[in-house]
C-alpha cells in the first residue's frame, strides 16, 4: 500500500482507502468524483513544470489532483500493468 | 398555452450550457442570484403548445455541495430557494461518453421526486467511439425517461421537448431531504455500485478509449513540448489583446472622434455641444473602445475551453501559481491585464474559488496595461538619456522593461500578501476534471461572447459613462467671464489645489494634481492635460510636440518629480473603465473601495520612495 502521490506513471492501481478522517470535505469530493474503494486508476501524467500535480484516469475520466489531494488516497498494486 | 419552469443540471463539462444555448438561442437573460455575484442564466423556449422558462444551473457533482455555485444549484434543485418559481421538471444532462461517473448526479436527483428527464448528451461522440447502449433497458432500470442528445449536430432536441411536454406534475410532494445524507461514505459507495450494476446490464459494447486525446496529450502535457505549447498559446493571447485588437480599437476611436467633431460642428450651443461631444460621446467611446479586446479575448478563452485546453493549461501552471497562493487559472487574467485590466478582470470568471478570484482581480490593476505605455514613453524620454549601455542596450528601453517587471513583481507580491492576510486560505483545490479534446461549437462560442459583451455594456458601461460625465463637469466648469472653459480655473483645478498639500511629499504641485483628475477617464490623457496646463506648442503625437513636451516638463517639474510621477503611474488605479469592471465583477462596493485605496497607497508610497531617492542622488 502506498499514497497515490508515489504511484508510478502508467501503472494500474486499485484504491485501497480514501483517508476521510484527514479532511472530510475534500475526501467526500474525491469520492463523488469516483475515488472509491476498489476502483482501478492509472496515473497518466505528472505536471510538466513541477510534477506537483497528477493527472489520473479513473472511471473513464481524467482528474487532475495536487500533491495535497493525492495524499488522501491510499492505493495498492493491481495485477495489470499498462 | 402550457408554461413550465425547468432547470438544466449536470456535472461540469457535460455540455449543459451548449444544450441550453440550443434550446434558448439568443432568448437569454443573465442576472445575478439575489444578494450574490453568481450568475443566473435563464432562457425561453417557445412553440405553439408550450413556453419553457429554462434555468441553466451552475455545474455540480453531487447534492453534497462545496462551493457557492454548487450550493446555489442545490438550493434550486431541492426547492429551498423561495425566490425561485416551483420547478416543474429537472433535465439532468449527463455525458454519454462517461456514464460510469456522470450518472451519479442523476441517481441523487432521482431521490428528490421532482419530474426528471436524463439527457444523454455527447451521444454522437459515444457512438463514434463504438458504445452500444440499450436505452430502453437503462430507462427501465433507473426509472427515469432518457433522451439521447447532441449539442454538436443538435440531434435529439425535438425528442427532448416532446418528452418535457409529456411530463405530468409530481403527485408526491418534494421529499424534505437532508443533503448531508449525500456525504455518507456508504451512500456514495452504494450509488457507484448501483451504477456499475446498471451499466453492466445495459451496455452491449463498451466505449473505446479516447485515443485522439491520448495522442494530443503526449505533446500538450510533455515535459518539453508542453510548456512550449503553453508559452505559444499565452503569446498568441497576449498578441491578440495587445496588438491585433489595436486596429479595431483605433477604428472605433476614429468613429467616436468623428461623431464628437460632428456634434461640436453642428450643435449651436457651445456648452451643449461640449457636453454631448466630450461627455456623452467620449464617455460612450470609453465603453465601445474595449469591445475588440473583450470580444477577441473571450473568443480565444471560450475556444480553448471548448476544445479542452484551458483545464490542461491550468494544470500546468497550477503548481507555480500555488506557491503565491493563487490557482493556475489566474495566469490568463493576469496576462490579459497587461493589455488592459478590463478584459483581464472579466477573465477571472474562469476561477471558481471566490477568494482566489478576488485576489486575482485585486492585483490585476497593477500589471502594466497598454494605456500606461504613452505615459511611460514620454516620461522616460523626459528623464532618461537616450544612450546605450554595453554598446548595445538602449537605456530607455531597459527602463521601460524595468517598469513592466516592477508591475509583474508587485502584483505577485501583493497576491502573496493578500492570500496570507485578508484573503487567507490555501488556493482552491485543483481537483479538476480534464475533458477529452472536442471540436468547438461555433454557435456556443458566439452566444457566450455576445453574453459577455452585453454584461459589460449593461453593468460596467453605465458606470463608465456616468463617471465620464462627472469628469467632464469637473474640467469644464466654472467658465470664465468670456464664457470659456479653462482647466486651470475649473473645479478640477480647485480640487487639485485643495489636495496638493497631500501630494507635496511626493513632489506634485497643483498643476500635476489637477492633471491627474482627468486621467481617471484614461491614463494617457495626462499627456494632453499637462500640455494644456504647460501650454506646450505643437500637435500632440508629432515629433515637435514630443520634444517640446519633454524639455518643458523637465524644466517645470524637475527630474525627481517626473520620476515620482512615473512610479505613481505604475500603481495608481486611474481608470474608470477598470473601476467599473471591478465593481461589476466583484459585486462589492467594499472591495472596489479597498482596491482603489490600496493601489493609491501603493502609488503614493512608491512615488514617495522614488522622489526621495532621486533627491538624495541629486538627479
Amino acid at each position: 500500500m502506498q499514497l497515490l502521490q508515489n504511484a508510478k506513471l502508467g501503472k494500474e492501481y486499485i484504491i485501497h482507502k480514501v483517508l476521510i478522517e484527514h479532511d472530510e470535505l475534500l475526501s467526500t469530493r474525491l469520492m463523488h468524483l469516483g475515488f472509491i474503494e476498489k476502483s482501478p486508476l492509472i496515473v497518466i501524467n505528472k505536471t510538466p513544470l513541477t510534477s506537483d500535480a497528477l493527472l489520473v484516469q479513473i472511471k473513464g475520466t481524467q482528474i487532475a489532483l495536487t500533491k495535497q489531494e493525492s495524499e488522501l488516497i491510499l492505493i495498492s498494486n493491481s495485477e495489470t500493468t499498462v | 398555452m402550457n408554461k413550465k419552469f425547468i432547470c438544466l443540471a449536470g456535472t461540469p463539462n457535460c455540455g449543459k450550457t451548449s444544450l441550453f444555448n440550443i434550446l434558448t438561442g439568443s432568448n437569454q437573460r443573465v442576472g445575478n442570484y439575489p444578494g450574490i455575484t453568481v450568475e443566473r442564466k435563464t432562457g425561453l423556449y417557445r412553440d405553439d403548445e408550450l413556453t419553457l422558462e429554462i434555468l441553466d444551473l451552475p455545474g455540480l457533482y453531487s447534492l453534497d455541495t462545496r462551493t457557492l455555485d454548487e450550493s446555489i444549484a442545490k438550493n434550486v434543485l431541492t426547492q429551498q430557494n423561495k425566490l425561485e418559481p416551483t420547478l416543474d421538471a429537472i433535465i439532468c444532462v449527463v455525458d454519454a461518453t462517461n456514464l460510469e461517473r456522470s450518472l451519479y448526479l442523476a441517481f441523487e436527483l432521482k431521490k428528490l421526486n421532482t419530474p426528471m428527464i436524463v439527457a444523454l448528451n455527447l451521444w454522437d461522440l459515444a457512438l463514434e467511439r463504438g458504445q452500444e447502449l440499450n436505452l430502453e433497458k437503462l430507462e427501465q432500470m433507473i426509472g427515469i425517461k432518457c433522451v439521447a442528445t447532441s449539442a454538436r449536430d443538435e440531434s435529439g432536441i425535438e425528442k427532448l421537448i416532446q418528452e418535457i411536454k409529456k411530463l405530468s406534475p409530481s403527485h408526491e410532494s418534494l421529499k424534505s431531504i437532508d443533503t448531508r445524507y449525500f456525504r455518507s461514505v456508504k451512500h456514495i459507495q452504494d450509488t457507484f455500485n448501483e451504477i456499475d450494476f446498471v451499466l453492466k446490464a445495459c451496455i452491449d459494447k463498451k466505449i473505446a478509449p479516447d485515443t485522439m486525446t491520448s495522442h494530443i496529450d503526449r505533446y500538450v502535457l510533455h515535459p518539453i513540448t508542453g510548456p512550449i505549447i503553453l508559452f505559444l498559446v499565452l503569446l498568441v493571447m497576449f498578441q491578440l489583446i495587445f496588438s491585433w485588437s489595436a486596429p479595431f480599437s483605433d477604428a472605433i476611436e476614429a468613429v467616436i472622434t468623428f461623431f464628437a467633431e460632428t456634434a461640436k460642428n453642428h450643435i449651436g450651443n457651445e456648452l451643449l455641444a461640449s457636453f454631448i461631444a466630450d461627455g456623452i460621446i467620449t464617455g460612450a467611446g470609453n465603453v465601445f473602445v474595449f469591445f475588440p479586446q473583450i470580444i477577441l479575448l473571450f473568443i480565444l478563452i471560450l475556444l480553448l475551453e471548448d476544445i479542452g485546453y484551458l483545464g490542461r493549461a491550468a494544470l500546468m501552471l497550477d503548481a507555480i501559481m500555488r506557491r503565491l497562493g493563487l490557482p493556475g487559472k489566474s495566469v490568463v487574467p493576469l496576462l490579459s491585464s497587461h493589455a488592459c485590466s478590463v478584459p483581464g478582470i472579466m477573465a477571472t470568471r474562469t476561477i471558481d474559488n471566490e477568494k482566489d478570484r478576488l485576489a486575482t482581480m485585486l492585483v490585476a490593476p497593477i500589471t502594466t496595461c497598454s494605456a500606461r505605455i504613452p505615459v511611460y514613453t514620454l516620461l522616460i524620454a523626459s528623464i532618461i538619456p537616450n544612450t546605450k549601455i554595453f554598446g548595445m542596450l538602449n537605456l530607455q528601453g531597459l527602463v521601460m522593461l524595468s517598469l513592466y517587471l516592477l508591475g509583474i513583481i508587485s502584483s505577485l507580491i501583493m497576491a502573496f500578501t493578500l492570500k496570507r492576510t485578508v484573503l487567507t486560505g490555501s488556493a482552491s483545490h485543483l481537483l479538476l476534471e480534464i475533458p477529452g479534446y472536442r471540436f468547438p461549437t461555433i454557435k456556443n462560442v458566439c452566444l457566450n461572447v455576445l453574453q459577455r459583451v452585453k454584461i459589460f455594456v449593461k453593468n460596467a458601461g453605465t458606470i463608465i459613462l456616468l463617471l465620464s460625465i462627472i469628469i467632464w463637469t469637473l474640467v469644464t466648469f466654472p467658465k470664465n467671464e468670456l464664457g470659456e472653459s479653462h482647466i486651470e480655473q475649473s473645479y478640477a483645478a480647485m480640487i487639485g489645489k485643495a489636495i496638493s498639500p497631500i501630494f507635496k511629499p511626493i513632489g506634485f504641485d497643483w498643476r500635476l494634481t489637477t492633471a491627474l483628475i482627468p486621467t481617471f477617464g484614461a491614463r494617457e490623457v495626462v499627456v494632453s492635460t499637462l500640455s494644456t496646463v504647460l501650454a506646450v506648442q505643437g500637435d500632440e503625437g508629432s515629433e515637435d510636440f514630443n520634444q517640446n513636451f519633454t524639455s518643458q516638463v523637465v524644466r517645470e517639474f524637475g527630474v525627481p518629480t517626473l520620476f515620482s510621477l512615473l512610479i505613481w503611474f505604475v500603481y495608481s488605479p486611474q481608470c474608470i473603465a477598470m473601476i467599473g469592471a471591478f465593481r461589476r465583477e466583484s459585486g462589492s462596493i467594499k472591495w472596489t473601495s479597498i482596491m482603489i485605496l490600496y493601489t493609491f497607497m501603493l502609488a503614493y508610497l512608491g512615488a514617495f520612495i522614488a522622489y526621495r531617492l532621486a533627491l538624495y542622488l541629486k538627479w
